[in-house]
């Protein structure tokens, strides 16, 4: 368990110090090239805002109404035949079709059963090992104007579901104790 | 399609609410809502600008075409008839490296000119070619080496060790990815047995 504290904490460090140790040998102004970085960031978090205040509000407003209990215990059996947690069934479900959305509910799920709890700690993996699968699909073939795209969206559900099931088998492997 | 989903949300949460009388905890929510919405933002405009920052370092110096280099024997293997020298392959290859660092905004573009240099190489242009298949599922797929976004999150909410989850991550990331590789080449080497 202490090797799992460790990397997590060294990785990081790790591939900064690699970052900035190759900015610096191969003589670029590296401070420079960060603020470029930034200075981009700023634009994109900016144009995040109107979809993270809109869809915050609409889904604490789902949650608090009642109706994503009621739906989630409605669909929990199925969920349950593969022991995933009813509480993460929101969050599953729409993990697909929008990031935002499952940004807004992933932060609600970490609020409400705490951060580190086993809850949160699965709902964190999950929005680390999957993709907006429906959407990014969309986008590709809208492109080149594909419209049949049903063998794309089936295997990239059914490797999402993978996703969501390794995520629990993660917690019980005890990847992420704290 | 955010339209729709944000709409009903909206609308069923109100109609839901005055069925089962919760609705002035719903018309209290949209308050505390305004305010996660600041917080979370302000919480992923530090995170967000200084791995932007970061990989735009890495961008500018040769780790990216180590990175690269790390790449191409995956991309030799899963994508057939794929030229080394072609600008396809070029832009795949950015495609795959950027999603790896996490930077979405310079994936998107280069995956979309990689799409399309396969269309103009499709014979059926109504139908997606093998590359194109397995091209955009991976894409579906989550490769982010550092999850920063979650972290960011997890940081704001006062977590013990909110980086704690990078191994599980990797783990399942690697597990679904691999998966959805096998899949993927099952079902296209399946389809072309049938024609």
């Amino acid at each position: 368990m202490r090797f799992i504290t460790f990397f997590s904490n060294i990785a990081i460090l790790i591939f900064l110090f690699i970052t900035i140790l190759f900015g610096i040998i191969e003589k670029k102004n590296v401070l420079e090239l960060f603020f470029e970085g930034v200075v981009e960031g700023e634009k994109i978090v900016i144009s995040l805002f109107p979809t993270f205040l809109a869809l915050i509000i609409s889904v604490e407003m789902l949650n608090k109404s009642g109706i994503i209990n009621f739906l989630s215990n409605l669909i929990s059996p199925i969920f349950s035949l593969f022991k995933i947690e009813k509480e993460l069934s929101p969050l599953i479900l729409l993990r697909p079709i929008s990031a935002s959305t499952t940004t807004a509910v992933a932060t609600n799920l970490m609020k409400q059963y705490g951060v580190d709890s086993k809850i949160g700690l699965i709902a964190s993996c999950i929005m680390g090992s999957t993709e907006t699968t429906i959407y990014v699909a969309s986008v590709y073939s809208s492109k080149i104007k594909v419209k049949n795209i049903k063998e794309i969206l089936t295997i990239g559900l059914i490797a999402d579901f993978i996703g969501v099931i390794t995520s629990c088998l993660a917690f019980k492997l005890g990847l992420m104790k704290i | 399609m955010l339209n729709i989903i944000w709409c009903f949300f909206i609308l069923i949460s109100i109609i839901y609410s005055i069925i089962v009388g919760s609705f002035e905890s719903v018309n209290s929510s949209i308050f505390d809502g305004m305010k996660s919405a600041v917080s979370l933002v302000i919480t992923l405009f530090g995170s967000m600008c200084f791995w932007n920052g970061i990989m735009n370092i890495v961008k500018n110096t040769s780790l990216i075409n180590k990175i690269n280099f790390l790449v191409n024997p995956i991309i030799k293997k899963l994508f057939k008839n794929v030229d080394e020298n072609s600008e396809m392959y070029k832009n795949i290859s950015m495609n795959i490296t950027s999603n790896l660092l996490g930077l979405g905004n310079s994936a998107t573009p280069c995956g979309l000119k990689a799409v399309e240099e396969m269309q103009r190489e499709n014979k059926d242009k109504n139908k997606l070619t093998d590359n194109q298949i397995l091209f955009i599922l991976m894409n579906t797929a989550s490769i982010q080496l550092i999850p920063t976004t979650i972290i960011s999150i997890r940081t704001s909410l006062n977590s013990k060790n909110p980086s704690i989850i990078i191994l599980a991550v990797w783990f399942s990331s690697f597990i679904t990815f691999i998966s959805m590789i096998i899949i993927t080449k099952f079902y296209l080497s399946s389809k072309r047995r049938k024609t």
